[in-house]
Parts: C-alpha cells; structure tokens; sequence
C-alpha cells in the first residue's frame, strides 16, 4: 500500500458524499415534477392521450310571446381532417379541394400537419356531403353542428338579429341574450394511442354539452306579421328610405312588434348591404319627431298647470321668437282658439307659447323625465339616445321650436315609450322584448316583469292629456287614425327643415303618427314613422295616420278588445292641401338614377321611373318648367338607340370615386381622377357622345360633410311645421 | 461446507439490494412492454397489485430473467476467480477489448443510426457493455503498476491514451454515451489511484470549458448558416415578385452574393459536423433544456417522459395502469426510459425507493472499496462504483430532463442482456474484492 490508508478513506467519503448529493439533486428534480409541476403534467398525459371532439351546445330557441317558435336550430355537417390519419395529404386535397373550394395547396398544407385536429369547411349542405362522403376519404370526417334557422325569415329580422358561423350572436336579441342563449360547448374526449388511432376499449369521456336557454318573448308573431304587412304596403305606396313601426303594451312596457324598412332576410343576412342590417332603426335613428312631439310639450304645460285646456290663444299665423318668425302650417294660422283646439288643430304658435311659459328649466325636466336623450335600456344592442340641445346653451328660440318637434332628435322608441306614459296613467316604463328565459327543459328560470323607470305624469294630468289626444284623433289633424269603434288618442307629425327664406322646400320629411287606443284603457301604444316618403304627399295625417288606423284596427281585434259603441266616427277624413308651391324642375338627364331621385326629392318634386339603363335619358317635364311641388317627374332610363360603339357621357357631380369609376366601368369608359371626394368637375362634359372604351377625366373634391341622417341642428333656419 | 463459507463471506446488504433493484425491474418491464391492444386491459384495473403480476408481458420478463440468471453465472466466475488473477491476463482482456469493439465497427449490425451489436448466430451481444468492465480491469492493473507516479499531467498521459484507444472506438459506432462513462471510470480510478485532486479537477475543468467552445461555435455556424438560408429564401420570393428589369437584376446580384456567403458558411457547418459532433448528436445533446422546440422530433422522448414522470404523483398511477407507456406514448419504455414508467406507475414514493436501494449499493461499494486489500481491489472497486453511479445518475438524470439526451441504461433495471450481464459480473468483480479484503487485525 503506497498510499496511505487514511488518505484513501478520506477520498472515498468525499466519492461517497458526490454520490448522495447527486441523489439528493435528483430526489429534489423528482419533487420538482412530480409535485409542483405535478398537476400541470397530469393534464398533458390527458391531453396526450385525449382526441378532443367538441360537441356544440344547442342554441336556445327563440319564441313568440304564444310560444310561436320563430328562432330555431338545426342540425349541418360540418368537415374536419384528423392528419394523423390521412396517408396520401396530396391525392386528398386534390379531391377534396373543388368541393369545399379551398386552394389545394392550403388544403394540402392543411392534412401535412402534425395535430389531431383541422377544421375545413363548416356548415356545408347537403349535396355537398353527399359527394365527399362518396371519396371515403381517410382522415376526412363530418360533425354535427347547427345553424341557426328562422321559420318566418323576414319577421322582425333587425329585432331577432342573427348568429355568426360559431353561432355567437352578432346582432339584435342573438345578441343581448347571448349568453343565456348560447349554452356551454361539450366534449367527447377519446383516448388514443401515440399514434393517433383509437383504443379498442377507449376510455371516453363525455362532457355534454349545456343546451342553451330558450327566450319567450313579448313580441305577438300575429302583431308583428299585421305590422309588418303595413310596412310592405307602406314601400309600395311610398318608396320611403325609412320606416318604422313598434307596436308597445303602455301597460307593461313590452313591446309587441317592432319592424322596419329596408329589411333583410335573416337567414340570408350577409346578402343584404351591411347599412341594412347592422342597425335597427326603431332604436337607433335619430330624427326630430315634429308634431308628435307635442304630446310631451302638452304634458309638461298641463302637469305644470301653466296652460288649462280652456284657455284662449290667438294665431295669426306666425309667431315672432327672439328676431325669428315661426309660422303656422296652416295659412293666415287659426285665429283665436282655446287651448284643446290648439292641440287638436297642432297649432304651432299656441304651443310655442306654452313652451315659452314653461320656460327653459322646466320644459327640459319634463324632456329628461319622459326619458330623452339617453337610450331607454331596451334589451337590443346599439341602442341610440336622441341629441338635445345642451341646456346650458339652450335659447328661448331652441325652447320655441323644441317645444313643436324641431332642433331636438329623438328614435321612435323613445318617443313611444313617452306615450305609453301618457296612456297609462303616468308611469314610464322600460320597454323590454323578453318576458321570460326557459332552461333546456322547458322550465322558466327567469320572468322580467314591467320595469318602471318613474312616475312622470300625475294620473290626473295623464288622464287630461289623453282627453286632449283623443280630440286629436276625433276632431282634429288626426282624424285619419280613427279606427271605428274605439277611442284612439294620438298626435300626428311632419318634421320638415325648411331653408332659409322660407320658400325653399328641402324634400325631407319624416311624417310620423304616435298614438294609443282604447284611450282610457290603453290596450297597445303605437309608433309609426315614415322617412322621405316619396310621391309628393309627406304628411303625418296623410302618410302615417292612415297606417296607425290599419295596425291598430287588427291589433285591437285580435286583441278582442271590444267595441264602445258610443264612439262617434269624425264627420270626415282630414285632408290637408298645401298652398301649391311652384317649382322649377331641375335637369336630371344623364345623371344616373341615384343621383336624379336625390335631386328631384330635394326639389319637392315625385318621379316615375320608365325603361332601364344606367343613365337617365330624357325627363318629362324638361328641365326649367314651372310646376306645383308635389309634380311628378317622368324619368326615361331607356337609352336610345345608338349608333354603334358610342356612348353618352353620364353626368358624374356628386358621386365618389368608387361610385364613378363603376358607373363609367359599366358604360364602357375609363376613368382618369384627379383629387380626392366627390366628383366636382368632369371632362367630356355629361351629354357629350364618345367612343365607347375612351377615358372621361375626373376632378374629385372633398365633399361638403357627409349630411347626417338624423337631425341638422339649424342655426338660421325658420321652421314650418305641419300637422 | 465451502458453500458455507463462501456464503458467509459475502456482502449481503449488496446482494440484496441488487436482488431487490433486479426484481423490481422485471415488474417494471413486464409492465412497460403491455401495450394497449390487449383486451383485458380494462379488467386489469380492477385486479389487486398482485393479480396484476399474472398479466406481465411474460416474454420480456422470461428473457430479462434469463440475462439474470446469465448474469449471476457470470458474477460467480468473477467472483471465484481471485482479482489478481484476472488482472494478470490484463494485457490479454485489453487487446481483447480492442478486437471486440473494432468487430463492431466492421461487422456490427445497426440500430437507431449506429452500429453497437455483434452476433454469434442467434446470440446477439453489445460489446460497448463489456467494453466498460473490461476497461475497469486493465485500467485498474494498468494504474496499480504507476500508482503514486502521477502527480503531473505528463504522467497522466499514458493513461489517456490507453482509454482513448478503446474510447475512440466506441464513439467511431458511435456511442457517445458509453465513451462518456468511460471518462467517468478514467477520472474516478485516476483519483483513487493517488492523482493530484486538482489536476483532475483542472483537466475535468477544460473539458468542459472545451465542449462548453464546441456548441457555442456550432451555435454561432449554424445560427450564420440558417439566418442566410432565410436571407436567401426571402430573395428569391422577392426576386419572384419583381416588377421591374432592374430591380430584378438587382435582387439577382444580391441573390448570387448571398448564395455564395451561404455556400461558404455551409461547407464550414459541414465541416464542423464531419469533425466533431454529428447535426443529430448536437441536438440531442441541447433539446433537454428546452424540449417544446422540437416535440414531435428530438424534444419529443424527453417531453413524454417528463409527462409520464409528472402525472405519477405520490403514489403513482398503479401497476399496468400508466397512460403514457401502455399507450406508447413513452419510446424506449424498457429501456433508457425505464425509469419513467417507475415514476408513472409507482409515483415519487417509487423512484425514491428505487433510488435509496442504488444508494445502498453504491454505499456498499464505497465500503468495499474502503475495506480493499491492496490498492488493486481499491481500483478495481473504485473503477465500478464510479461506472455505476455514472450510469445511474445520467440514466435518471436523462429521463426526468436535466441530463441530455444519451443511450444510457440504468443498471440492473433495464430490459437488455448485455448492460445486465455485464452489470452482475462488476458486481461479482466487486464481491471478489470484499471476499479478498484485508483482515483487520489487531
């Protein structure tokens, strides 16, 4: 032994001591992952082991208030690969792409991948799975998913809403209620091998999914379909760029119907342009109410007590506010009347007067109070709240011509929701659409009863005001809402801006009819609103008045709201001429048709259109005749027949650049822009006849502002307001 | 009579503790090799822990028994034979060595990318596993002969090179784990055969300095190699999407420059694969500290295993009833990753069990090697201990993701005939020293 013994000793429990701390390094790398990494480990040897199929939850069902079923789901095949299993990605994609329309590159790079689980294509039709399920492609499987279906496609489309591809709601009530509706997705777990194949006896985890609830609304398919019926006659009378109609219980605050135009077919929603469905104008459109808005003026003037349905007005005609004079609708105005007459004939210098001595602080509680200017919390999304004028800035002249309708925007469910209070007594409540959410088996797990937001009306007050807009429908401007064998309470309305001068007749009006019957017992609260009806009558009593009268009689009989055979029919339908206006007609030849309505609409001026083309080619009556407004102007789209190859030059002004260029497109000629806006100039002049395939020049300029749908504030602007 | 005495005279802590690590193994690769498709699979879970001993995959467990009973045939020759007799034909078992191996590299069958089996007819066998007891042998006759002559690094030298011969020769199949434990016997003998400590630490300290500069120049060759192969695949789309002449020829010109730098720096990535360590044996040797970079390729035996280790928990998830090796998730399950089916099946309570019984046995050793004749046995001893530990500690190491990636068996655990015969003959090789250790007389 040359070394020594202790020296050895020495080293070998320093060997000895290395080995146990290495142990010791690795017991604590065993704690390190087996316990505290434990859990997170455990679930990756599940997740190895698992194929994950999920099972999508059942959309809840969307029904009537009658238990109507009118949104459902049901069942579609939808394709995913699991690559693992597909041997030969390239012969695959090359067969399955023209199928399902995906590049074959994509769809090959697809099945190459490395995981368990490709979606490619979702809710395919049936054909379609026929054919694929014919290749027997291996790796290629369907699963059952639904989509969502609408058995009355075009009832209430914008109130429903609709569902994207995963089956989210995007708009409407899919919308709101979307969570309850949705449900919660469950999954089927398989367990499989490294290799993606599945066990003989597989563990297989089921994890079912939770059906989603179901909505019961308070919305009366019957009553939506007579609303939307009227709606449909209301296009084919008038041509309106908008219309509305909500149809309310002024008890409860639960809405009946609601529809609008232009509508869209909700199990094709993504055909129809995106303006049309992404906003439901019943909530959203934002409009000066005109005469309709006098309800509320009378309400406030006669719950204040400033004005007694007795006393006596003067008017001349006009009214004088601040420097500005505010004219009556009716020529040489009504002379002395008391107020009930006031209300009954919608005289517009009496009720500036009662606006007046109400005076700003007052006037603007009562327009908060009716709930104004902020949403009304309906259970629909994008809901708008109306535009006020700040009552800081507020002026007598803004109080004037608020106190008629004008320079303040409301959305109709507001306005309508400020009746039903009036009609019942007093009371606002929050219009709602839902009356109840049932779980997947039926059972009611939720009921929302009337939501009342606050008294704003003594029951006394409600009641005069009532008697006051019953007289209306009786007697006054209204007459043409009648509806025999009821007592219907309502307020007509025409809100018109009138440029400066006076003479000038803009061509935008929104005629509007907001009303209740039976008065006293109000059984439905109804709003009618039609925007830009076309063909020269415009009124609130001619245009709208006449529909309220069509709903409510259908609504009441089906109702089975019986008849008070005490009620008088007013002695004869009101109808009002205006004092003809004379116009010039404008040139609208070679202007394509959009921009010819426009022009001719804001002339005051009717149209019918004859023969197609993309170009207007001749006007009767020519342009720089003089007649009455109201006229209707004979527009030929039909081009005459050319010599071959040319073509005539389109007036371009006013139209954007995309708008030109594919008008021009469709003619056959190029266009050259210079600058950016709307068209402001062009070269060959509109009229002009080139070779087909020449190019036409183009100066676009920034256009004015985009002008906004709702209200135009106005600053020197004088207002004249009709029934 | 002589039984009895040769019986009393052996260490049998040891031998129990190797008994008891031989048959939990061969539980635990009985379990390992059942795989999904068997239909009672189902049944099996409802059966207590020792019905389900009747449901082993009996055809691994019969042919790892009978590497046992090989192995302890093999114990008793190295164990009855005196140690000096065996080191006296060291020069014999050295140049035997060396044949064995160089067979391999010309006659060897292949594997997984290397050549580490010979076959005799039916028999087939992996030298590299002999190889290391060999090695402890001579090295250990080798060494006894220049004991306390070591002190300097030039005196060091000589036994370099005689584990670098047989070394080489083994990483030629290539086997880089088995050369790595031949470096951890070399360095553990050299210790105990009176090397200055900090000499060796020294060496082992440039060593690692070394490999440490040898994966740092392939990060920098292949990070310039794939950022240009990038470059080049940008260029030519860009070139693809060329709109005019002369930007066209633009992107040419600077596609050709790139193409040349790229030709450049790929010939020397080239180079350095050919030269030192092969693409496949870098990444293996990285992928452990970072396995999610590559699971379904290189990170992808490490990741399952740390899986299988994790989701065992305390207790385990119970014999024949873990998810990752029956459902051939875990690669190589009764072999280098043994040790995770361990932790699946029996949980932490289980390893650590397995690991105190290694403990045991390299204490033992220790002991033994304390209690060693002459310094021979000490090295002899010694040299195993170190073989042993090397194997467990990189084996363990490797399956719960802090050692790379290399063919390394846990000894007397793995399912394999050679590791298991050559493990038991050590083991007898280590008995021989205890039988012929010093009296301690007073």
């Amino acid at each position: 032994m040359r070394t020594t013994n202790v020296l050895t000793r020495k080293r070998l429990t320093w060997l000895f001591m290395l080995f146990a701390l290495a142990l010791a390094g690795m017991v604590v790398r065993l704690v390190w992952i087996q316990f505290v990494m434990g859990d997170a480990w455990q679930k990756k040897a599940e997740e190895a082991r698992m194929r994950d199929i999920p099972v999508e939850a059942r959309r809840g069902n969307i029904y009537d208030r009658n238990g109507t079923e009118l949104v459902t789901s049901v069942s579609v095949s939808s394709l995913y690969a699991i690559p693992y299993l597909v041997k030969e990605p390239r012969t695959e994609a090359d067969q399955l792409a023209p199928l399902i329309g995906m590049d074959k590159e994509r769809l090959f790079s697809i099945l190459s991948r490395k995981s368990c689980y490709e979606w490619l294509a979702r809710k395919l039709d049936d054909g379609t799975v026929k054919k694929i399920k014919a290749l027997n492609l291996p790796g290629i499987h369907f699963v059952e998913e639904s989509k969502r279906f609408y058995p009355y496609p075009t009832l209430a489309p914008h109130l429903l809403g609709f569902t994207g591809i995963d089956n989210q709601g995007l708009m409407g009530l899919e919308k709101t209620y979307d969570h309850e509706l949705q449900g919660t997705n469950g999954r089927i777990m398989v367990e499989q091998d490294a290799s993606g194949r599945q066990i003989d006896d597989p563990m297989q985890k089921y994890v079912p999914p939770r059906q989603g609830d179901s909505l019961v609304l308070t919305l009366d398919k019957t009553i939506q379909q007579i609303v939307e019926r009227e709606l449909d006659l209301v296009v084919a009378k008038y041509q309106p760029r908008l219309a509305v109609i909500i149809v309310m219980d002024p008890k409860t605050g639960e809405i009946l119907a609601m529809g609008s135009r232009p509508t869209f077919n909700s199990n094709d929603w993504a055909e129809a342009p995106r303006s049309v469905w992404d906003r439901n104008p019943a909530i959203w459109y934002n409009y000066e109410p005109g005469s309709t808005f006098k309800i509320v003026t009378t309400a406030a003037a006669i719950a204040e007590g400033v004005v007694k349905p007795t006393d006596q007005f003067y008017d001349p005609g006009y009214i004088k506010v601040a420097d500005r004079y505010i004219r009556c609708w009716a020529d040489g105005g009504h002379g002395s009347e008391t107020f009930e007459q006031v209300v009954m004939n919608s005289c517009n210098p009496g009720f500036v007067e009662v606006g007046l001595r109400l005076g700003i602080p007052r006037f603007y509680r009562y327009i908060q109070e009716f709930g104004f200017g902020r949403p009304t919390g309906i259970d629909l999304p994008g809901e708008a709240g109306g535009i006020i004028i700040p009552e800081k800035k507020a002026t007598n002249l803004n109080l004037a011509t608020m106190a008629i309708g004008q320079s303040i925007a409301v959305t109709p469910i507001q306005l309508l929701t400020a009746a039903s209070a009036v009609a019942n007594g007093g009371t606002l409540l929050r219009p709602h659409l839902v009356k109840e959410i049932r779980d997947p088996g039926g059972h009611v797990i939720r009921t929302f009863a009337p939501e009342v937001e606050r008294r704003v009306l003594s029951p006394q007050a409600a009641q005069e005001v009532c008697r006051l807009l019953e007289n209306v429908v009786a007697k006054g401007t209204g007459r043409n809402a009648f509806v025999e064998g009821y007592r219907v309470a309502g307020k007509t309305g025409t809100a018109q801006v009138v440029g400066a001068g006076g003479g000038y007749v803009s061509g935008k009006y929104v005629a509007s009819f907001t009303g209740f019957a039976p008065a006293g017992n109000p059984r439905l609260a109804a709003l009618v609103m039609v925007a830009e009806p076309q063909g020269g009558n415009y009124y609130g009593s001619q245009v709208a008045a006449p529909v309220f009268a069509a709903v409510a009689k259908d609504v009441l009989h089906y109702l089975g709201v019986p008849e008070d055979p005490a009620v008088q029919k007013p002695p004869a339908p009101f109808v009002y001429e205006e004092p003809k206006v004379k116009v010039t007609v404008p040139n609208v030849v070679n202007f394509p048709l959009e921009s010819g309505q426009k022009i001719l609409r804001e002339a005051g001026l009717a149209f019918q259109v004859v023969g197609e083309g993309p170009l207007i080619y001749r006007q009767t009556p020519m342009a720089g005749a003089v007649v009455n407004s109201g006229s209707t102007v004979v527009l030929n789209m039909q081009p005459p027949p050319e010599a071959a190859g040319l073509v005539t030059v389109p007036n371009l002004s006013g139209l954007t650049l995309p708008e030109a260029a594919g008008l021009l497109d469709g003619m056959g000629l190029y266009l050259q822009s210079t600058g950016l806006g709307v068209a402001a100039s062009q070269q060959p002049q509109p009229g002009t006849r080139i070779r087909s395939g020449s190019a036409v020049q183009v100066e676009f300029r920034p256009a004015p502002g985009p002008a906004p749908p709702a209200m135009a504030v106005p600053s020197r602007q004088d207002f004249v307001e009709k029934p | 009579m002589i039984y009895r005495r040769l019986y009393r005279s052996l260490d049998h802590t040891l031998l129990l503790a190797a008994a008891a690590v031989i048959v939990f193994g061969l539980i635990v690769i009985g379990s390992a090799k059942v795989s999904f498709s068997d239909q009672s699979f189902i049944q099996l879970t409802r059966l207590g822990f020792f019905m389900r001993l009747l449901h082993l995959d009996y055809g691994y467990v019969g042919r790892q028994f009978l590497w046992v009973v090989l192995g302890v045939a093999a114990m008793a020759v190295t164990m009855y034979i005196p140690y000096e007799d065996i080191c006296k034909h060291s020069r014999a078992l050295y140049v035997l060595n060396l044949i064995m191996l160089a067979a391999v590299l010309f006659a060897g069958h292949s594997a997984m990318g290397a050549q580490r089996w010979i076959g005799f007819g039916p028999v087939k066998f992996q030298p590299s596993e002999f190889s290391k007891l060999l090695m402890i042998i001579t090295l250990a006759n080798f060494l006894a002969l220049r004991e306390g002559r070591l002190n300097r690094l030039r005196d060091l030298l000589p036994a370099f090179v005689f584990v670098g011969v047989p070394m080489l020769l083994v990483l030629k199949q290539p086997d880089l784990g088995t050369s790595m434990v031949f470096v951890a016997i070399l360095f553990g003998m050299l210790f105990f055969a009176g090397a200055r400590p900090g000499l060796l630490l020294g060496l082992l300290g440039i060593g690692t300095v070394l490999i440490i500069g040898l994966f740092m120049v392939h990060g920098y060759l292949y990070n310039t190699d794939a950022n240009l192969e990038k470059q080049l695949m940008t260029l030519e789309q860009q070139k693809k999407a060329a709109t005019t002449v002369a930007a066209r020829q633009q992107l040419e010109k600077q596609y050709d420059q790139t193409a040349g730098q790229y030709r450049v720096a790929h010939h020397r990535l080239d180079l350095f694969y050919k030269y030192t360590l092969k693409e496949y044996q870098i990444k293996r040797l990285t992928i452990f500290r970072d396995p999610q970079t590559d699971l379904m390729g290189d990170g992808y035996n490490i990741w399952q295993s740390l899986i299988a280790v994790g989701s065992g928990g305390m207790l385990g998830k119970g014999l024949l009833e873990g998810t990752q090796s029956h459902l051939t998730f875990l690669p190589e399950r009764h072999t280098d990753f043994i040790f995770s089916v361990v932790g699946e099946e029996f949980g932490f309570l289980g390893a650590l069990f397995l690991l105190v019984l290694f403990l045991i046995i390299l204490y033992r050793g220790v002991q033994i090697a304390a209690s060693a004749r002459d310094s021979l046995g000490l090295l002899l001893a010694t040299g195993i201990i170190s073989m042993f530990a090397f194997h467990v500690f990189v084996n363990v190491g490797m399956t719960t993701g802090i050692m790379p990636v290399t063919g390394i068996p846990l000894p007397l655990f793995s399912y394999g005939g050679s590791n298991m015969i050559m493990n038991l003959a050590a083991l007898g090789l280590l008995m021989n020293v205890y039988i012929h250790r010093k009296q301690i007389l007073f």
